[in-house]
């Protein structure tokens, strides 16, 4: 994965990792299948970086968000693992103000990774409240009491 | 109790001392074509599925 990660940080392709991976990244151990990236929904550019960057890899062109919210999630099976790209996250400001906010967190092996900040990783697993999400946001609450997010 | 037992303990301590753990290889997935997705819910049903069947494959082939 940090294959990938390295190819969008070269192109400046604009993404925050959310979900599990962000999770992992700030500490948690904790497992997950998929790579969740927050995209701009419609910065056209960013969408022909992708593509460009994937095209052995996808079998459908990744696609801007649709008038009646189509598009919304895109979910590819490629070499690296599954990878989720979510247009719109609930509970968090548009990707702009998000990306404005967002930090940069490594992964094991060093590689920087744009994440989404701690605080609004919080906010969209309190707006998801899935039953699965609690251990995250019990994590990171105890993050934010300690002044780590 | 042991302090292990105790989850919320588990995540002061995780909390306290936050490491990058590597990543575990993935587990072999059945192949699937890319989706596109409208809502979580529409996603969220289609993960379940896909686990389902994760999990009755790794019952039957271990």
């Amino acid at each position: 994965m940090d294959e990938l990660l390295q190819r969008f940080n070269a192109v400046n392709v604009r993404y925050l990792l959310i979900g599990g991976q962000a999770m992992r990244l700030l500490g948690m151990p904790r497992f997950s299948m998929d790579w969740d990236f927050f995209l701009p929904a419609r910065d056209k550019e960013n969408f022909r970086k992708i593509n460009n960057l994937l095209e052995d890899e996808l079998d459908l062109r990744l696609e801007q968000l649709g008038s009646r919210g189509e598009n919304f999630i895109q979910t590819y099976q490629t070499r690296w693992g599954i990878l989720q790209f979510h247009l719109i996250v609930p509970g968090v400001p548009n990707f702009d103000k998000s990306e404005a906010m967002g930090t940069v967190l490594h992964t094991e092996n060093g590689t920087p990774v744009s994440c989404l900040r701690g605080s609004d990783l919080l906010s969209s697993k309190e707006a998801s409240n899935r039953p699965q999400d609690q251990v995250d946001i019990e994590f990171l609450r105890e993050l934010q009491k300690t002044g780590k997010i | 109790m042991k302090i292990s037992d105790d989850y919320r303990a588990k995540i002061r301590l995780w909390a306290a001392n936050p490491v990058v753990l590597p990543a575990p290889p993935p587990p072999k997935l059945p192949c699937f074509s890319s989706k596109r997705f409208s809502s979580h819910a529409e996603m969220n049903r289609w993960k379940r599925e896909l686990l389902r069947q994760i999990a009755k494959e790794t019952t039957l082939h271990g």
